[in-house]
């Protein structure tokens, strides 16, 4: 069903309207969307102030280029799309390089998959946060937005050998940071 | 594993009311841009449709001038009459003398004829005066001005009383009355003297204002009209300071971190010229300002710490040493970037042209460019020195810059050359100055150029 259905508009007829530049139509697609792509940029960013320039950018954008949207597919997967690569570019900007060449690579072992974790999705964030800022991000495409790692390896300008690497380091860290007794063996 | 992620990607996150702040400011700018837009496409419709108006009422008008028929009995020469004894009819049925503009301009039906006397009337039409003391009535082109030199140099305006119309269709002056005004002609020492040459001056140059100078292809028209089209280069020399003296710090990092390069415009546009050489412009120009940010972050320099020692012995023979520690910078990085701010504007141009010899003019002009829109590209630093994007799409662009209109007022000279009645070649040394910063109110710098300019263009009149 549509999101926009407590305001009985159709989502055709409410990208239709933003594309005029209906300002109430914009603020409605903002509030629709805006929480779950703040939790988006959480996961990228470094701060919360990071997290909100990243959302205030994506949304520039998503409005600057909303013309472009296929009405015949997810209306929220072009969001996040455009959240991730705009988060992703942002990194970049400030990071320079967000990710080193890793020479030492050390693969995924699969460990993590004998373990599931009972956590709150703030915790989560929180956790997420606290990864360096090259492992976070691969860990967020692989993991969540589930790039495979040639498209990682596209998008951050590595390899991909270097992305299953830093995917591997960020899950060690990650299985360090999750408290002992928030996992159990399944 | 994929559960948490699942409920996670479902997870509203709650943020500050400055994110849409922010995307409704950069919205406003977008609406405000497409508001401009089309005020300026309106406007320029009205303006081509206005000049088209005038252009074809002008046409008009001198259709009607040209079609009268060859009848100098009605024609009244109240004006002025004025002897030019140095210029000769030659064998092309044109006027030789030593003014080019007016040997090229006036053409008669007969040859081997000197010319003694020239009438202007009301209606800017001349009528020559042979030595075979016939009238042929001309039209005019460029003749004003020779009018205005030789009254300058002393010669006196006599008053005619009335012509007569011969059978071939031509003018003929009564030639009593003619020899008349002839035994009238002062000597150059009752010129020098006489005080009503000057009042005779005053007389036509009040008049001449309408009627003086100029490539008049269109006889009796007050003005014509021409296209412009201009290229020129500029430096647009920042100047940055601080609002309060908080930002003094910021203000000098960020002129010591940002270069003037050559920046390049081109524009093209309509303008009007009276006969008196006031001359009115518009148009649009393209421009895109360069300038260089060269900063290297402190942070990124390596320092490195090395100590010499030297060996020295004293007269006894024993050895002493010291040592000099020096700290050295062994690297750096530096972060280039050329910034581009490219601006759509219109200018309005007010001028006032004089002819300083046959083919060249100089003029005068002053005028302001209302920039009606501005993108930009490129990396500044911010506040807390910081390189940051400022490109359009950026939200730190809609925090620094104003992309509402602003004006820049202009002032400058211009060397015309008249190529031919037609065209004109030009340059003009301009400069530019931005009385209002174009940053916005929220930042904490204020931002003005001053931009010298050389421009060429050409005129073309229709």
């Amino acid at each position: 069903m549509s999101p926009f259905y407590k305001n009985s508009i159709s989502e055709k007829d409410l990208l239709q309207l933003c594309l005029k530049g209906d300002q109430r139509a914009q603020r409605l697609l903002f509030d629709t969307f805006c929480g779950r792509l703040m939790t988006v940029c959480r996961r990228y960013g470094r701060t919360q102030q990071e997290a909100e320039d990243m959302l205030q950018e994506s949304f520039i954008k998503i409005f600057s280029n909303l013309q472009s949207f296929n009405s015949t597919g997810s209306l929220y997967g072009w969001l996040k799309s455009i959240t991730v690569n705009t988060s992703i570019k942002i990194l970049q900007k400030r990071y320079n390089k967000i990710v080193s060449e890793d020479i030492d690579a050390v693969y995924d072992q699969g460990v993590e998959q004998n373990f599931h974790y009972d956590l709150h999705a703030e915790d989560l964030l929180a956790i997420i946060s606290q990864l360096p800022v090259g492992y976070n991000s691969v860990f967020n495409l692989y993991e969540i937005e589930g790039y495979s790692h040639k498209e990682i390896g596209d998008l951050l300008n590595i390899s991909e050998s270097t992305s299953r690497s830093q995917l591997a380091k960020a899950k060690k860290i990650l299985r360090s940071l999750i408290p002992k007794n928030q996992r159990y063996a399944v | 594993m994929k559960e948490m992620f699942d409920k996670l990607d479902n997870y509203e996150s709650r943020f500050s009311d400055s994110v849409w702040a922010g995307v409704n400011q950069h919205l406003e700018a977008q609406r405000a841009k497409k508001r401009r837009t089309r005020i300026v496409l309106v406007g320029s419709l009205v303006l081509l449709i206005g000049f088209l108006v005038i252009t074809y009422i002008s046409v008009e008008e001198t259709e009607l001038v040209s079609m009268q028929p060859v009848n100098s009995s009605q024609l009244q020469f109240s004006e002025v009459e004025n002897i030019i004894p140095s210029v000769n009819l030659i064998d092309d049925n044109q006027v030789e003398g030593n003014d080019i503009s007016l040997a090229s301009s006036i053409k008669v039906r007969e040859t081997n004829e000197s010319i003694e006397k020239l009438r202007v009337n009301e209606k800017d039409e001349i009528a020559l005066v042979t030595n075979q003391t016939q009238e042929k009535l001309v039209f005019k082109d460029q003749y004003s001005k020779n009018i205005n030199d030789l009254s300058a140099s002393g010669i006196v305006f006599t008053p005619v009383e009335t012509v007569s119309q011969r059978s071939d269709g031509l003018v003929e002056s009564n030639p009593s009355q003619l020899s008349e005004i002839e035994s009238k002609r002062p000597t150059l020492a009752e010129i020098a003297s006489l005080p009503t040459t000057r009042s005779n001056i005053g007389k036509s140059s009040l008049r001449s204002l309408f009627v003086k100078e100029g490539c008049d292809l269109l006889g009796s028209k007050p003005f014509k009209s021409y296209v412009w089209s201009q290229l020129s280069t500029f430096a647009p020399l920042s100047q940055i300071s601080a609002k309060s003296s908080d930002g003094t710090n910021y203000a000098t990092a960020r002129e010591l971190s940002e270069s003037t390069l050559p920046s390049v415009e081109i524009g093209f546009g309509l303008g009007v010229k009276t006969k008196s050489g006031v001359f009115a412009e518009s148009g649009l120009q393209f421009a895109v300002w360069r300038e260089r940010l060269s900063y290297i972050d402190p942070e990124s320099i390596g320092y490195q710490t090395v100590i010499t020692i030297d060996t020295m012995f004293t007269t006894e023979g024993i050895e002493i040493s010291s040592d000099t520690t020096s700290i050295q910078i062994n690297g750096s990085t530096e972060i280039v970037n050329f910034n581009s701010h490219k601006t759509v504007s219109v200018p309005l141009i007010l001028g006032y042209e004089k002819r300083i010899a046959s083919q060249f003019s100089m003029a005068m002009k002053v005028g302001a460019i209302l920039n009606i829109s501005t993108t930009s590209e490129g990396r500044i630093l911010d506040q807390q020195m910081n390189v940051i994007d400022i490109n359009q799409n950026d939200s730190t662009n809609s925090m620094v810059y104003n992309t509402k209109l602003s004006t820049q007022l202009m002032a400058g000279g211009q060397l015309v050359y008249h190529f031919s009645p037609g065209l004109d070649i030009y340059v003009n040394p301009e400069i530019r100055f931005t009385p209002k910063s174009n940053t916005v109110d929220t930042y904490s710098l204020n931002q003005r150029f001053v931009s010298p300019t050389i421009g060429a263009g050409l005129r073309y009149y229709f």
